[in-house]
């Protein structure tokens, strides 16, 4: 079994903070188990209340034979907060006495998919998570990459603003006025406008991976986040985008997966916590 | 010249090949000193491969000795980097899916290596120039097109295709980036190349400086792609344009002091490449790192 094989996850706690919610996961013998899920925060005014609500909620809820902590913090709590990665580990591991790390969630993403959805020897990978922002998870000649500001491909220019403005979830409300929610739901009813509109949204997701290859030439593109929801009704436009590059051999080589395990962000932090113990 | 081949490769001896869209060169490099140059002109549209292929022997041939123990060759196109096949090949259309490391490598039995030219200009930097002071860096050419090779701490992406850092390509007003940020800007606007607009500009003249300046503005704004998706600590600019830097420059740093985070701008380093002959250089520098990494 090839979580088996990458090491031992027992006794580890997993906590992801997303923009609007907290999960927490608690592996035992190579298996999850869900400690709390969908935990309300508060809007935090300041870095110190996240880190004390953030710290205090975790040493409330973390197993007495606890032996290593993964936080997932959402990319853009560390783009509000720069120093939060170090501080709240420091603050967790005081509270816990557990060993802790903090890693983005895009990075924890992106070893997760690698390792349990079969790409354990991809030298070059992205994941693309399209929320309400775009951000991006790199793998490097095989090295996780972690630089704020860079590689925020979002804000590259493209038509006649940039990426972000027509390909992320939010781009439907600049574009269209219309909430990507509604759009997802009425498409789901076979509804004409929405499914065309989503179907035009795969051309613009299809020039963003284009962009996307021109600069990193990757051998594996992870699109992850909310929008994947939506992946059945821009699939088709994505791909008939994507035939249109003009490296035919790059385009038959590379693998584009539309879809990822919501679990295996927990998996790819906790393996990071592994690695790094 | 301290650099690399006295460090690692002592005894070596290494044909380093530059193939453009339109001459290839070969230079003999030993211990790090280039001692013999050869250059041919390529016929352009040439739909015979054979061709082509025999001008790039001869321009091997007329440097190689018994000496010689690698040969790097640098090519504007992609290369896929499993099988040293290459593609894409701009002005070089019969070149589509040609398996050049192997028909080297068979001719004159050393091991090749082959890369991107940009990505071969980058690492000859890392390696020879400005840039072995930096860990993270863009080596960004420009002459009738625009590519860039990508150092990520210390080593040169191992990318599939070698097509990394491909800016050019990226959309941008009514084009992409290279038909404003390549010698084709100059052809566009005023249908003189770099070095004619360089020599008007020379003598002050205010159409020639206008152009500079707008194109200055436009490669601020590649700039700032790059310093958004890739966030190197240096950039360092080389290839024919960068002859006509002193005309640009304010114009490109503007912009690029206008990226949407201040203290990025303010800490990247722009420079532009002093190395001659970098992309024979370069080419070499493939053989080079690959023994450096088995040594090391």
């Amino acid at each position: 079994m090839i979580v088996k094989a990458l090491g031992d996850f027992h006794n580890i706690l997993s906590v992801y903070l997303s923009t609007d919610r907290m999960e927490m996961f608690y592996f035992i013998n190579n298996r999850t188990e869900a400690i709390e899920q969908g935990t309300m925060l508060v809007i935090c005014s300041s870095l110190e209340f996240l880190i004390h609500n953030c710290a205090h909620h975790i040493a409330k809820n973390t197993p007495s034979n606890t032996e290593n902590i993964s936080i997932i913090i959402d990319q853009v709590w560390n783009e509000l907060y720069p120093n939060l990665i170090d501080l709240l580990a420091t603050e967790v591991q005081q509270k816990t006495g557990v060993s802790t790390i903090v890693n983005h969630d895009a990075l924890c993403r992106l070893n997760g998919e690698r390792l349990l959805g079969g790409y354990p020897l991809v030298q070059n990978m992205v994941d693309l998570n399209m929320g309400y922002q775009i951000r991006l998870g790199l793998l490097l000649n095989n090295q996780y990459q972690k630089s704020l500001p860079g590689f925020n491909i979002g804000g590259v220019s493209y038509l006649d603003s940039i990426y972000e403005d027509y390909c992320s979830i939010g781009s439907f409300l600049r574009q269209y006025g219309l909430e990507y929610k509604n759009i997802l739901q009425k498409a789901s009813k076979k509804e004409k406008l929405s499914l065309a509109l989503l179907s035009h949204y795969g051309t613009h997701l299809g020039e963003l991976i284009k962009t996307l290859i021109f600069i990193y030439d990757p051998e594996v593109i992870l699109i992850s986040g909310p929008i994947t929801k939506a992946s059945e009704y821009f699939s088709a436009s994505l791909h008939k985008t994507l035939r249109t590059f003009r490296y035919p051999h790059i385009i038959q080589r590379i693998t584009i997966k539309e879809k990822s395990e919501e679990q295996n962000i927990h998996w790819g932090g906790a393996l990071l916590t592994l690695q790094s113990s | 010249m301290g650099n690399i081949f006295e460090k690692h490769l002592p005894d070596q001896t290494i044909v380093g090949v530059d193939l453009g869209g339109t001459n290839v060169r070969a230079g003999l490099i030993e211990n790090g000193i280039l001692i013999n140059k050869s250059h041919y002109k390529l016929p352009q549209n040439e739909n015979d491969k054979n061709i082509v292929l025999n001008i790039i022997y001869k321009a091997i041939e007329d440097v190689f000795t018994s000496k010689v123990t690698a040969i790097g060759i640098g090519v504007p196109g992609l290369v896929d980097r499993k099988t040293g096949a290459i593609f894409g090949i701009q002005n070089i259309k019969s070149f589509d899916y040609i398996p050049l490391k192997d028909l080297i490598e068979n001719r004159f039995l050393v091991p090749v290596s082959i890369d991107n030219d940009a990505n071969c200009f980058a690492l000859g930097e890392k390696i020879f120039g400005l840039g072995q002071k930096f860990e993270n860096l863009v080596g960004l050419a420009i002459g009738t097109g625009m590519g860039a090779g990508i150092i990520n701490r210390g080593q040169l992406i191992s990318d599939s295709n070698c097509g990394s850092g491909e800016f050019g390509e990226i959309p941008y007003l009514d084009g992409v980036l290279e038909d404003y940020c390549s010698g084709k800007f100059f052809k566009n606007k005023i249908a003189l190349s770099g070095e004619e607009l360089l020599e008007k500009a020379k003598l002050g003249d205010k159409e020639a400086l206008d152009i500079f300046n707008q194109y200055g503005y436009h490669l601020g704004k590649a700039i700032k792609i790059i310093l958004l998706t890739i966030d190197p600590e240096a950039i360092i600019i080389g290839g024919s344009v960068s002859k006509s830097v002193n005309y640009f420059y304010d114009a490109m740093m503007a912009e690029v002091h206008r990226f949407v985070y201040p203290k990025t701008a303010q800490k990247i380093t722009i420079e532009v490449s002093e190395l001659k002959d970098g992309a024979l250089f370069g080419a070499a520098s493939l053989v080079a790192k690959t023994k450096a990494l088995i040594l090391n």
